[in-house]
């Protein structure tokens, strides 16, 4: 053993003295490892059920000057974490300096550049307390990625992948021409990926990319340049399910979202999306110190998800809706014990049932179209059906900067961004399962108000319309967002000090418009809402002093005011124009400071931060299977607080060795108890409540993590090992659990005072993840060929113990234990939860040949 | 040059071949249930006299002989009046059949014809008047879902005009002074009725005077004679305003504990005669 040790360590440190220049390489390599593995990293795998938010990672990954925001974003995207724990709404991405940030949602869809990963790659990161040349950045921080055509290396590349994660292959292709003599540049990428079935049973993946650009510079001082680029995706997602099902089936990865239709595998929710964008970037350098960038762009999106529907009193066709588990099949609380000899039975007959084939715990298709068959031998009409909820939308956009270095000093940068919006959002019909029609009214308004109600019209102006395939029904409207901001920020650099400000001014409007006459809302549901204005502002400040060379240290302290997002500015824009009560601007102070210390063979940096926000606006919405219809939740006056360390220190062993560090501990949460408004999708009326929420925790993400790895390189080989912990993730908790009147209604909740305030209030506890270890690997070899051609090859695996027990996510199900009598209901929904898994072993081989 | 426009046109020619793929057949040949079920060697009157002592009791029995019945569905749980249960008949009875789920109607509505192997079902007495299903804390309940599916065979599919459904009962005044309460329920028709609390404005099922069991009990009146009118808070029309004058009226004629009820199944059984 310490033979082989010793010729180990001999190795080492012989490869460490002859291939010292190698140094530089294993950080390309690196940088070049992650931006392959981008697309994986932040791709929507997993929707949240019934609002389609996609549940994606958050962190800036184009910062590379930075220890530990260059590597976080990557290193830790399995357990899907998100940098400080802030929505994905908190990290901004421009593309040649024009905001793509989804207006109405305030993310960005990683899957509009999916697939593009070669022609992506060149980004400016930048830190919230950072100069940069191309905007307000977020909080969170914010990318800025270059698509001018004649920023591309001359040259063919040809990109080979093979995965088992959510797609398995990939191609990708891209050719530039390179700034040529004429002054022209041209380049060109496309790709595709694909799986038949992904590592989640009965996903599917199918995405072509592409992308189109010149660019022509007249002269010495103008440069105009076209880009052009989209991913057309199919794909197909996989479902959380509670623990009882995962258990049944055997398989963290339980995927209840497809099931078998004449034997073929078919997903229920399947999104398709198609995001064509162009950008026409005009570069005028002024003079040497200064230049004006101006670009002009337009995305129209089209975005569908698909869910099952059910009509009339058809019964749920979710394979793991809960009355067709064991558990809740039975008489009695199966926690508590002492099932009678009947709930036995009961259990075993759907234990075997679920566990006896595949196809049992899968959506029965056959049985749908089986249904819907009946239906129409009787001459009626679908009872199953599949649709599709679209988000569609129309951006254009106009951004300019100026850029000025005043001397050696000084520098500023200044801009102006002016956005429109047009979201349009509705619902068609995608499939009618073989029924010929389906009447557009709220199968929830029927029970409360009767078949011949006006109330229950979707479509007031066109009561009882019958619909067929393809048709839009149930709701229809559009939401315009408008936003102006004028911004600069500029920097001083004195010998051991550098000062930086900025500053931003910005107005947004908002408005809905109802192209349907909802039959809850006669009176406001079509037409304009009126215009919601806001003014936004911001500011931001930070130093940084160098001490000695090797000392740096860093503060920064910023303000804002922003104009809630339009998704959640209605309290039911699926159904009526009226604005959230009170809605206003959400409020963000934020401060930092690091010390980083930058030695020759160890470098090392730590930074603490505090956030606090107030006036948030949030939106939660639902089936609500206590009332058993759809709920819409707005809170107001959120107050939140994020706070933590985070700690990156790297140590040169050898020169071709590097011991890397990275740490994270934080706390993000929830500080007081919001406002709520109530609505009801098959009720006219708003209430109002109020949401016990002081306490809980940032869910979707660890809030601590920390990682060891080590990277090596020789003779063109890299070599990276990496062991993760994650622990603190904290479930999703539901809004609707915790609202004053569900609490009082519950007798083992307590008592909510009159006032609203706590007084012995029993609140549900928020449920935290058992924390994990995950062992990460990558391996690869660069190779330089003749006439400048290069192949590189590099293999990542992750989660190589094949850790399967490791929560990413999961939400409470947005019912209690009781039923409105007060009584206690056999199935406790708070003991099923529903959760994510981290996938288990996978990996990702990729060979690149550039020629 | 010719290189890449080959590339190109590789990538282009898998797009559009993938994105061709969304076709979902019609699943050709998938009936639900149990195809193994034999042919029916009871009738539902005899079924029903067999079990006689135990039902009028409210007792439970397990069925432990190889008895198999068939009938069309004359109720079922559309409107969400009738709840996780369904009515068949076969021309010589009608028997309730207690399942655990709601949407029944989606695989068995009403005109369809299926068979019922009760080998291994309860039989028993809900309120003296006889139900298939299961045994719950010593009385009848409702088998589950998945017992449900091994205990019946659809027989072709459903047929709105069927001889049966056509055919209910002609139920009046003297009929029903004849009816023997132990051979309930009963498919009936009455072809003149009036619901008593009918004045142009009373609704069906207010949820404000449901009772425990989520429904209100109404009148309805033939001839001289009154019974229990019960409508689910649930139903589709509980809501509606309840006709007034004379109606026609088709339904499930049930007893519970000596006394009739009535039980319509969706809103089409009631026709106002002029």
């Amino acid at each position: 053993m310490r033979k082989r040790t010793s010729l180990i360590l001999t190795f080492l440190l012989a490869a460490g003295l002859l291939h010292a220049q190698e140094i530089d390489t294993m950080a390309v390599y690196q940088q070049r490892t992650q931006n392959e593995n981008a697309d994986f990293s932040f791709t929507e795998s997993q929707l949240n059920e019934d609002d389609d938010a996609g549940q994606t990672v958050s962190a800036v990954t184009g910062i590379s000057n930075d220890l530990y925001l260059s590597e976080v974003g990557y290193l830790f995207s399995p357990m899907r974490f998100r940098s400080r724990a802030y929505q994905n709404t908190n990290n901004g991405m421009f593309i040649n300096g024009v905001k793509f940030n989804d207006t109405e949602r305030g993310t960005f869809s990683y899957s509009s550049i999916g697939g593009l990963n070669d022609v992506t790659r060149n980004r400016e990161g930048s830190p919230f307390y950072y100069m940069n040349q191309f905007g307000y950045t977020a909080i969170g921080g914010s990318d800025n990625i270059n698509v001018r055509a004649g920023q591309y290396a001359a040259g063919h590349k040809l990109t080979l992948s093979g995965a088992n994660r959510n797609y398995r292959t990939r191609g990708m292709y891209t050719y530039s021409s390179g700034l040529m003599s004429n002054g022209w540049a041209f380049t060109g990428s496309v790709g595709y990926r694909w799986a038949n079935e992904g590592n989640i049973e009965g996903t599917f993946y199918n995405s072509f990319s592409y992308l189109f650009g010149f660019e022509e510079r007249f002269n010495d001082r103008h440069s105009l340049s076209f880009t052009t680029w989209g991913a057309p995706t199919e794909r197909a997602q996989q479902g959380s399910s509670t623990e009882e099902a995962y258990w049944l089936a055997n398989s963290h990865y339980y995927n209840p979202n497809w099931g078998y239709q004449n034997g073929e595998k078919r997903n229920a929710r399947v999104v398709e999306s198609f995001e064509p964008t162009a950008i026409v970037t005009w570069d005028f350098d002024i003079d040497e110190r200064t230049s004006l960038s101006t670009s002009v762009a337009g995305k129209y999106n089209m975005y569908a998800s698909s869910a099952l529907g059910w009509s009339g009193n058809a019964a749920d066709p979710r394979p793991d809706y809960y009355k067709k588990l064991p558990s809740g099949q039975i008489s009695t609380n199966i926690f508590d014990g002492g099932l009678s000899d009947e709930d036995i039975e009961t259990w075993q007959n759907a234990y075997e049932y679920w566990t006896a084939s595949k196809a049992n715990r899968q959506i029965n298709w056959d049985a749908m179209y089986y249904a819907n068959a009946q239906q129409r031998a009787l001459g009626g009409e679908a009872l199953y059906y599949v649709e599709n909820r679209h988000n569609d939308q129309l951006a254009l956009h106009l951004s300019s900067t100026l850029k000025r270095s005043m001397n050696e000093h000084g520098s500023i940068a200044a801009g102006i961004n002016l956005s429109t919006t047009k979201g349009m959002h509705y619902k068609t019909m995608k499939d009618l399962m073989g029924a010929s029609t389906f009447t557009d009214v709220d199968k929830f308004s029927v029970r409360d108000y009767g078949v011949n109600s006006f109330m229950i019209q979707n479509d007031l102006d066109h009561p009882n319309r019958k619909i067929g395939e393809g048709d839009k029904f149930g709701y229809d409207y559009n939401l315009y967002v408008n936003k102006a901001q004028a911004w600069s920020n500029y920097q001083i650099n004195k010998n051991w000090l550098t000062m930086f400000f900025a500053g931003r001014l910005g107005g947004t409007t908002i408005e809905r418009e109802g192209l349907m006459r909802n039959g809850r809302a006669a009176h406001n549901s079509k037409g304009s809402s009126g215009v919601a204005k806001f003014l936004e502002a911001g500011f931001k400040t930070g130093a940084t002093f160098r001490v000695g060379g090797k000392h740096v240290f860093n503060v920064g302290l910023g303000a804002e005011e922003n104009a809630p997002l339009a998704y959640n500015a209605f309290v039911a824009s699926r159904l009526k124009n009226d604005f959230v009560n009170g809605l206003r601007n959400e409020e963000v102070i934020n401060t930092e400071a690091s010390y980083a210390y930058n030695g020759s063979r160890f470098t090392a940096k730590v930074t603490g931060y505090y956030t606090r926000m107030a006036n948030v606006t949030e939106l939660d919405q639902f089936y609500n299977d206590q009332e058993a219809r759809y709920t819409y939740l707005a809170m107001t006056g959120v107050e939140k607080q994020y706070m933590g360390v985070e700690l990156a220190a790297q140590i040169k062993i050898l020169s071709n060795l590097k011991l890397n560090l990275i740490g994270t501990y934080s706390d993000a949460e929830y500080t007081n108890n919001p406002n709520a408004q109530l609505t009801f999708e098959n009720e006219s009326e708003t209430t109002t409540d109020k949401v016990y929420a002081k306490g809980m925790k940032e869910s979707g993400t660890p809030l601590s993590a920390y990682s060891i790895g080590l990277d090596y390189s020789v003779n063109g080989w890299f070599l990276e090992v990496k062991g993760n912990y994650y622990h603190r993730g904290f479930i999703d908790f539901s809004s609707y659990r915790r609202l004053s009147s569900v609490l009082a209604a519950d007798e083992t909740s307590g008592t909510v005072g009159e006032d609203g305030q706590t007084i012995t209030v029993m609140l549900p506890e928020q449920e935290e993840f058992d924390g994990g270890f995950m062992l990460d690997l990558s391996v690869g070899k660069y190779i330089r060929m003749k006439k400048g051609r290069s192949l590189s090859i590099n293999l990542t695996l992750n989660n190589v113990l094949n850790n399967t027990n490791m929560k990413t996510g999961g939400y409470e199900q947005n019912r209690d234990d009781n039923y409105d009598d007060g009584s206690e209901r056999a199935y406790k929904f708070s003991k099923h939860s529903k959760y994510y898994y981290a996938q288990g072993i996978n990996g990702f081989l990729n060979i690149g040949y550039r020629f | 040059m010719k290189k890449l426009s080959i590339i190109l046109a590789t990538f282009l020619s898998c797009f559009f071949i993938v994105s061709c793929m969304d076709d979902n057949e019609y699943p050709a040949h998938y009936v639900p249930g149990n195809p193994n079920i034999g042919e029916a060697n009871i009738s539902i009157a005899e079924l029903k006299e067999k079990f006689i002592q135990v039902t009028s009791a409210n007792k439970v029995e397990k069925i432990e002989e190889d008895l198999i019945i068939s009938g069309v569905v004359v109720a079922d749980d559309e409107s969400g009046n009738i709840y996780k249960s369904i009515y068949i008949n076969d021309g010589t009875g009608t028997i309730q059949i207690a399942i655990n789920t709601s949407g029944i109607y989606a695989l068995f509505p009403v005109g369809q014809t299926i068979v019922v192997d009760c080998k291994g079902l309860h039989i028993g007495g809900y309120g003296t008047m006889p139900q298939l299903g299961a045994l719950f804390e010593g009385e009848i309940g409702r088998m589950s879902e998945i017992t449900w599916m091994k205990h019946v065979r659809p027989e072709g599919g459903p047929v709105r005009e069927h001889p049966v459904l056509k055919n209910p009962i002609k139920a009046d005044e003297a009929w029903l002074d004849a009816a023997e309460e132990t051979a309930a329920p009963y498919f009936v028709c009455f072809e003149e009725a009036t619901i008593k609390e009918a004045d142009g404005e009373a609704i069906f099922a207010p949820e404000e005077e449901a009772d425990k069991g989520y429904g209100v009990n109404r009148k309805i009146q033939i001839g001289k004679k009154s019974m229990t009118f019960r409508i689910s808070t649930y139903a589709n029309f509980a809501t509606s305003i309840m006709p007034e004058g004379k109606l026609k009226a088709t339904g499930m004629l049930t007893v519970y504990n000596g006394t009739w009820q009535f039980t319509i199944r969706t809103l089409r059984d009631i026709e106002t005669i002029e």
